[in-house]
């Protein structure tokens, strides 16, 4: 993916808002109006750059969105193209679109606010050819995609009535927003949100109990039950786009060899982590790619639990099993693999991940990390495994993001797959697409960067007297505005 | 009549009524009583269950916590296989949240956690169970009830270490939260602080994270607050005022609580119903009783109301009276009974009247033939000697007044036969009334002085006037006066007087003769009544209708042996006569 060089915080708060987006702005709607809401109060808990990910999900819209198939959805954008040499994207605008301000989007208008977005990330050029259309010109022949403009947002983070979502920023701390009743797909549902911030999800559910807000943006595992228990609430679970791997770090001298790393995911029964860590609130993960995307094959890939194969292929690769020493299991070898600390969503997919890597004579040494020091070890190569959550998203970017050597978000030294992620970036067609990923998949089997374990189902919830509706594993935040229908263009030809 | 149905309402009422009442008031509370406490038991024994499963829930627990500290104490185990034991407990039972093992110095020694444990040996004093301490309920960090269920490892009596687990609540919550009585009926459990622990009703849920408020408890820790008892029932009103059944149940050991609370309109609703149902069906039977009694009684009482009514009738001469009564029972036989009485009767006074008639006939003509004989017989003897006499004139002026005499004579008799069916001719005007009586008196003493009768004057010195017929008045006056000398014997005494009260003049006639027995007082002045042995007994039925057609009316009192009075009574007049009669 060469050439693609994005500086890991805006990435991250890209990842933010594009989850929320890409969960939410294309969620199929479900069928009857909806109540009007007169306010929302969100509880959230989270870093305060989790919080603003949010207000710009709420107040800003992107020029189109990705659908829960990996298809774009215009937005700001009624239609999309790319010429047929890949050197340009022809973007239309609609023509109904206000800024917060009331000011009219216009081509000039979208074109200053994308350039800081867009240039030197894949576009050389900006032009406004009319009132409402722009030609963006690729640095380098289908070197961008109509995908990729789904993290782009016309907008100006200093400037917040230059946003042309559904709310507007009333104020930002404490988080206060109104309803755009000039938002160009009629008014929200919702006339009024708060979010509210606490220092865990189980503290925001203790605080939705006693009345303080009226909707969790998210519900542990943990509580969805009790939440739908308690009979004034509703929680509505969502498949996100993240996968939870165990991330290696290649340099490790033992994890460093491709047959360990196979044994490694041979022993892992990812059913079970589903089962027993998350508490059967997931999906088992086949790989880092959205399973749902139109171009991959879901349940092409299962899981190669194996745990005696492993135990034949440690032997192989030299690792028998050594006897006990102080404070020390016996084990074929031992690496410490650092875990969110504090966070019980990952606490116990360590424990399962421990113990069945235990069976197979693996020790997993556990070390709690906060999140600072998460990023400061993995910047600094000073790790040897992670458990941690990453994006797939709905487009094929992310996981290009994160296992392509070039990505600079995570150097774990893997690069196996280089090849393939850049035949699928430069893929014309569809099947080109399905190859490469095909290929990508193929090498993640071959040579594991990480033990993809499942992908977690967390819930939003929200009081019964607010009626909002809802899909199965869809976002329901997507169902605070209007519902339009979706409108389905692939760029691409077929 | 009025008595009899009254009698019959009174024989229904405490033959039927008042026991199905007394009855159905016992029954219905019997059954009130009976169903409440059926319920409250129920209700109580659903808490004892509750409670039960809640100490076995938290026994279960124990149970495992006991079982790893032997496994933990058994063998000296490296600090990697304590460590690994812990997390495998807590993987194999969601219960833990985690488990920690400290030394006797409360260090830690191995725990479950990827990082340092939350729990920590405390000092609190805890309720103990199955040799495993259960610390106070507390709010977590996340606002949630939590506690600690500790175990002391021992080595003989010195402490060796303490195993600590921090429970999850989530699986009580669920538990409790299935606990359903009726629609409207929930558990909830308060800690031995009185902190919610679970609650299943959803709307009142989130008092799971609200800590005790000391200065607003919940009601039921005011309903637990009156006993000591393990398990009861109370009703209490909640804080939205409605009426609510609390069946307490307290979990031994550790001393939480259990309450099974339901709306009193709910857990009593089977017990209104049959209530209800049994108001409903008494009152019916009720209705029934007393309806059918009404319809039995009414065809009984009607038909004696019917056989009263033929009965009063019969006595007011409609003889022509007859009942139809229906049945065949015995008061059927008393209506056929009275119709043949009643067809009886008419016959026997047809029979009656036809003798009454053949003695009237009877009497009337020994009467005429008793006052025509005579002066017929006088006429025949003048006639019979005219004939021999014929020549002597002064004997024919002697036979020419027998003649006439007894001719007035016999058309007086003819008159008065002729006069009782009609209306008497009568002249009115102003009479003087002692006038008349002292002439007549005067008129009649030779009479009474023949009989042996003082007859003596008593009137008035007011003079009073009457609108009268003098000469009318005067047969009355004679005839009343008559009558009263045949009745007297001799030496006896008649007083005639005149009296003036008001606008109302009195005449009286009183003697001191034989007087009239009373049976036939009454009849005294009909037509052809008398008691004299012969004559028409016409004079007091003219004398009466003389007296009527003159406004005025004739009273009699009698008694045997003393004598009799007449009184005729007049209205007064102002009028004066032009030419004063009399």
């Amino acid at each position: 993916m060469s050439g693609i060089r994005v500086r890991a915080s805006r990435c991250l708060l890209a990842a933010l808002v594009m989850m929320t987006a890409a969960c939410a702005a294309d969620a199929p709607r479900a069928v009857g109006p909806p109540a009007p809401i007169e306010e929302l109060i969100i509880g959230s808990f989270g870093t305060a750059q989790s919080i603003r990910g949010l207000l710009t999900f709420l107040s800003a819209e992107p020029l189109i969105t990705i659908g829960w198939d990996g298809t774009p959805t215009f937005r700001i954008a009624e239609s999309a193209a790319l010429s047929e040499d890949g050197s340009q994207i022809k973007l239309r605008l609609r023509s109904n679109v206000k800024f917060h301000n009331g000011a009219p989007v216009t081509a000039e208008t979208a074109r200053a606010l994308l350039q800081s977005a867009l240039i030197g990330k894949g576009i050389a050029r900006i032009t406004a050819d009319d009132e409402l259309t722009l030609t963006l010109t690729l640095v380098q022949p289908f070197g961008f995609r109509v995908e990729d403009l789904s993290t782009t947002y016309v907008t100006d983070e200093k400037r917040p009535e230059l946003r042309t979502g559904p709310f507007k920023i009333v104020s930002s701390d404490p988080p206060v927003l109104e309803g755009f009743t000039d938002y160009y797909q009629g008014p929200p549902l919702v006339k009024r949100v708060t979010i509210k911030r606490y220092p865990s999800q189980r503290a925001a559910l203790t605080a939705m109990m006693r009345g303080e807000v009226n909707f969790l943006h998210e519900v542990s595992r943990d509580a969805i039950e009790f939440l739908q228990a308690g009979g004034d609430f509703q929680a509505y679970p969502l498949l996100r786009p993240y996968v939870i791997p165990l991330v290696f770090n290649l340099r490790h001298p033992v994890l460093a060899k491709r047959d360990v790393r196979v044994a490694l995911n041979e022993a892992i029964d990812r059913e079970e982590v589903v089962r027993n860590g998350m508490r059967g609130h997931g999906e088992v993960a086949e790989g880092p790619f959205w399973p749902f995307h139109w171009a991959y094959t879901r349940g092409r890939y299962p899981s190669p639990y194996n745990p005696e194969a492993a135990k034949v292929r440690l032997d192989a690769a030299g690792f028998p099993v050594r006897p006990a020493r102080e404070n020390e299991p016996p084990s074929r070898f031992r690496f410490t693999c650092l875990v969110p600390g504090g966070d019980a969503r990952f606490e116990r997919i360590a424990l399962v991940v421990q113990r069945q890597l235990s069976a197979v004579g693996v020790d997993m040494d556990l070390r709690p990390a906060t999140q600072a020091e998460l990023t400061k070890r993995v910047k600094g190569r000073d790790f040897d495994a992670i458990i941690s959550e990453m994006v797939t998203g709905r487009t094929l970017d992310w996981p290009g993001m994160f296992w392509h050597s070039g990505n600079g978000l995570f150097d774990h030294g893997y690069s196996a797959a280089d090849d393939a992620f850049d035949r699928m970036q430069r893929a014309r067609t569809n099947d080109d697409v399905r190859l490469a990923i095909s290929d990508v998949m193929a090498q993640l089997r071959d040579d594991p960067p990480a033990i993809f374990l499942a992908m977690p189902r967390e819930a939003r919830a929200a009081v019964k007297s607010i009626r909002i509706p809802y899909e199965t594993d869809q976002d329901v935040f997507g169902g605070l505005w209007p519902p339009q229908p979706a409108q389905r263009t692939s760029a691409r030809a077929q | 009549m009025r008595r009899i149905t009254s009698r019959f309402v009174m024989l229904i009422a405490t033959a039927a009524v008042a026991p199905l009442v007394i009855y159905g008031g016992l029954s219905i509370s019997s059954l009130r009583s009976g169903t409440r406490e059926s319920v409250n038991q129920g209700n109580v024994a659903l808490a004892g269950q509750v409670a039960t499963r809640v100490k076995l829930y938290i026994d279960n627990i124990a149970r495992i916590l006991r079982s790893t500290a032997q496994e933990l104490g058994e063998t000296s185990l490296a600090q990697w296989q304590q460590s690994r034991i812990l997390k495998n407990h807590v993987l194999e039972f969601p219960e833990f949240h985690e488990i920690s093992l400290f030394d006797g110095g409360g260090r830690v020694v191995a725990t479950s956690r990827i990082g340092p444990p939350e729990t920590k040996v405390s000092t609190v004093s805890s309720h103990a169970t199955q040799g495993v301490e259960v610390a106070p309920i507390f709010l977590d960090t996340d606002g949630l009830p939590t506690t600690d269920l500790s175990i002391r490892l021992k080595t003989g009596t010195t402490t060796t270490g303490w195993l600590i687990a921090r429970i999850s609540l989530e699986d009580l919550w669920r538990f409790v939260d299935q606990v359903r009585v009726g629609s409207q009926g929930y558990a909830l459990v308060l800690s031995s602080e009185l902190q919610v622990i679970a609650h299943g009703n959803p709307a009142e849920k989130r008092l799971v994270a609200l800590p005790v408020d000391p200065q607003h408890p919940l009601p039921e820790v005011d309903v637990m607050s009156k006993h000591s008892e393990s398990q009861f029932a109370e009703i209490y009103t909640d804080r939205d005022n409605r009426e609510k059944l609390a069946a307490v149940a307290r979990v031994p050991d550790i001393n939480w609580t259990v309450i099974v609370e339901q709306p009193t309109d709910e857990a009593y609703a089977i017990a209104s119903s049959f209530q209800q149902q049994l108001v409903a069906a008494i009152a019916l039977a009720l209705l029934g009783t007393i309806l059918l009694g009404w319809v039995w009684a009414r065809s009984f009482i009607t038909r004696i109301f019917a056989l009263t009514a033929a009965t009063r009738a019969l006595a007011e001469g409609r003889m022509d009276q007859r009942v139809a009564i229906g049945g065949r029972d015995e008061i059927h036989q008393l209506g056929d009974s009275f119709n043949a009485m009643a067809d009886r009767l008419v016959e026997l006074q047809e029979d009656v009247r036809k003798q009454e008639r053949q003695a009237m006939f009877g009497r009337i003509a020994a009467g005429l033939v008793h006052d025509l004989s005579h002066p017929i017989q006088n006429i025949g003897n003048s006639c019979k000697l005219i004939v021999k006499m014929f020549d002597d004139h002064e004997y024919r002026e002697t036979f020419k007044r027998t003649v006439e005499r007894e001719m007035v004579m016999i058309k007086r008799v003819l008159d008065d036969l002729r006069n009782i069916a009609r209306p008497i001719p009568l002249e009115r005007f102003p009479v003087e009334i002692q006038r008349s009586v002292t002439e007549v008196v005067d008129s009649m003493q030779p009479h009474a002085e023949t009989a042996g009768v003082t007859l003596q004057l008593e009137t008035s010195a007011e003079p009073a006037f009457i609108e009268g017929d003098v000469f009318a008045l005067g047969r009355v006056y004679r005839n009343l006066i008559l009558n009263a000398i045949q009745a007297t014997a001799p030496g006896g005494l008649i007083t005639v007087g005149t009296e003036t009260r008001a606008d109302r003049v009195f005449v009286r006639v009183q003697d001191t003769g034989c007087g009239i027995p009373a049976d036939r007082l009454a009849a005294i002045f009909e037509d052809f009544v008398t008691t004299k042995r012969r004559g028409l007994g016409l004079g007091l039925a003219i004398s009466r209708k003389i007296v009527d057609q003159l406004g005025g009316q004739i009273t009699v009192t009698s008694e045997v042996g003393k004598g009799t009075t007449f009184v005729l009574e007049f209205p007064r007049t102002r009028a004066r006569p032009m030419l004063v009669a009399g």
